[in-house]
């Protein structure tokens, strides 16, 4: 007889069961610790809370990381329709034209409409804040504002008289990184160009950047102290400014968190 | 590839699926990980995918089964990246040796040593042991979420009982020998 047929070959040393490998039993009948499992889990689940903007984060996160919205899918149709079109027609006319000469009858030939990208904010207004910020990258999590972030844009930031500083949200990334984003909402008198005007005077190289609405300028980070540091300004609509500035932060991610913020109110 | 169409009608329902179900699968995704900064991650990308798939997940399926299987791939991916970076393992979950595990006596068989036994499991194990025990999944349902055999959720499980029985044996022990 083998070994596989000898029963107590194959029983384990500590088996506390008889009659069969006791990986064929319920390893947990007969005592109480599946219950003292339970309470356990139980009790490091205490005090749990779900954050209750998950559902919104998760929503306006995914538009804002999907590489292909509806609006490219309707353009890379637009543009193979177009194309197919293009070729269709010029297979059908090209031999026309050789066989009639000069008299064949003219073709406007394709053309296109540029597709009309509308930006809408679904979100309930509300009046204490007036930027959701829709996408936030996994591991980072809202922390408390520091000392003056509070109150007032610093003076760096701060162009002339009239601004009002109506929201602001510091957000840092875990295990230390000094990783750091803080977004400010104000309302200003002198619009994008003031501020713009102001960081020339400073030194710094200014570009256009990419938003889904309004305008927008960032500060090319330079060699030195703030050669970690992003600074975007942007004007989703007049009389409102928000001001990006990011630490040490990837500026994938930090576009990624400029696609996900709307102006809601 | 072209994500599917979406209503408004769908981003509302969703909303209302993550906020009746929002909390119980935070839940779920503690008790798998043991941490909740890592659950929320992983629930908050387990629901992006959802969401992607909202559509097609309803219509054809339960999402909230979707959604656990997700989780649970999350994470396992997740074990993947602790092995690749090492040093975000810390060292607390380190096993101590058995005649060194005579600091938590007096508090043979509570909550607390038993959570610190679960904590030191290995990952694998520990899955089961949530799914089985505080989950209250069969073997087939369990097996079923982690996309494995019965056989596997069943050896599993017996080591994780029996490392858990060891361990609280070791601090009996220890126990005595104090006293």
């Amino acid at each position: 007889m083998s070994n596989w047929h000898d029963p107590h070959r194959r029983r384990e040393p500590d088996d506390p069961w008889e009659g069969g490998p006791a990986w064929r039993r319920d390893p947990g009948a007969g005592d109480e610790l599946p219950e003292l499992i339970r309470r356990s889990i139980d009790e490091e689940l205490k005090g749990l809370v779900f954050p209750g903007a998950m559902a919104q984060r998760v929503i306006h996160g995914s538009r804002a990381r999907r590489p292909w919205g509806r609006a490219h899918a309707a353009l890379l149709i637009g543009v193979t329709v177009v194309s197919c079109a293009g070729v269709v027609g010029g297979a059908a006319i090209v031999p026309a034209l050789l066989s009639q000469g000069s008299g064949a009858p003219r073709h406007d030939g394709p053309f296109s409409a540029a597709p009309s990208v509308v930006v809408s904010a679904s979100a309930e207004p509300a009046p204490s804040r007036m930027v959701d910020v829709g996408y936030v990258p996994r591991g980072w999590r809202r922390v408390p504002l520091r000392g003056d972030e509070v109150r007032r844009i610093p003076a760096r930031l701060f162009a002339g008289p009239g601004e009002e500083l109506l929201w602001a949200v510091r957000y840092e990334r875990l295990h230390g990184t000094q990783q750091v984003l803080i977004i400010r909402a104000a309302l200003v008198r002198d619009g994008l160009g003031t501020y713009g005007g102001a960081e020339e005077r400073d030194g710094a190289l200014l570009k256009p950047y990419r938003v889904p609405m309004g305008r927008a300028l960032a500060v090319a980070p330079v060699k030195g102290s703030r050669a970690h540091e992003a600074r975007i300004y942007w004007e989703p609509k007049e009389g409102l400014l928000v001001i990006v500035q990011a630490f040490r932060m990837p500026s994938a991610e930090l576009r990624k968190v400029i696609s996900g913020m709307r102006v809601i109110a | 590839m072209v994500p599917e169409r979406r209503t408004v009608d769908d981003d509302a329902e969703f909303t209302q699926f993550v906020q009746t179900r929002g909390l119980d699968l935070l839940r779920f995704t503690v008790a798998l990980t043991g941490d909740r900064d890592q659950a929320e991650d992983v629930l908050q990308g387990a629901l992006e995918r959802l969401y992607g798939r909202w559509g097609r997940v309803k219509r054809r399926g339960d999402p909230e089964w979707y959604l656990r299987r997700s989780i649970i791939n999350a994470v396992r991916d997740g074990w993947r990246g602790r092995r690749r970076h090492p040093e975000l393992l810390g060292l607390e979950n380190e096993e101590q040796p058995a005649d060194s595990a005579y600091l938590p006596i007096d508090d043979l068989l509570t909550r607390d040593v038993v959570r610190k036994a679960l904590a030191a499991l290995p990952p694998r194990q520990r899955m089961v042991i949530a799914l089985r025990y505080w989950g209250g999944y069969t073997e087939v349902e369990t097996a079923r979420l982690m996309g494995t055999s019965v056989g596997t959720v069943k050896s599993q499980a017996h080591r994780a009982m029996r490392e858990l029985r060891a361990r609280l044996a070791r601090t009996e022990s220890a126990r005595g020998t104090r006293r």
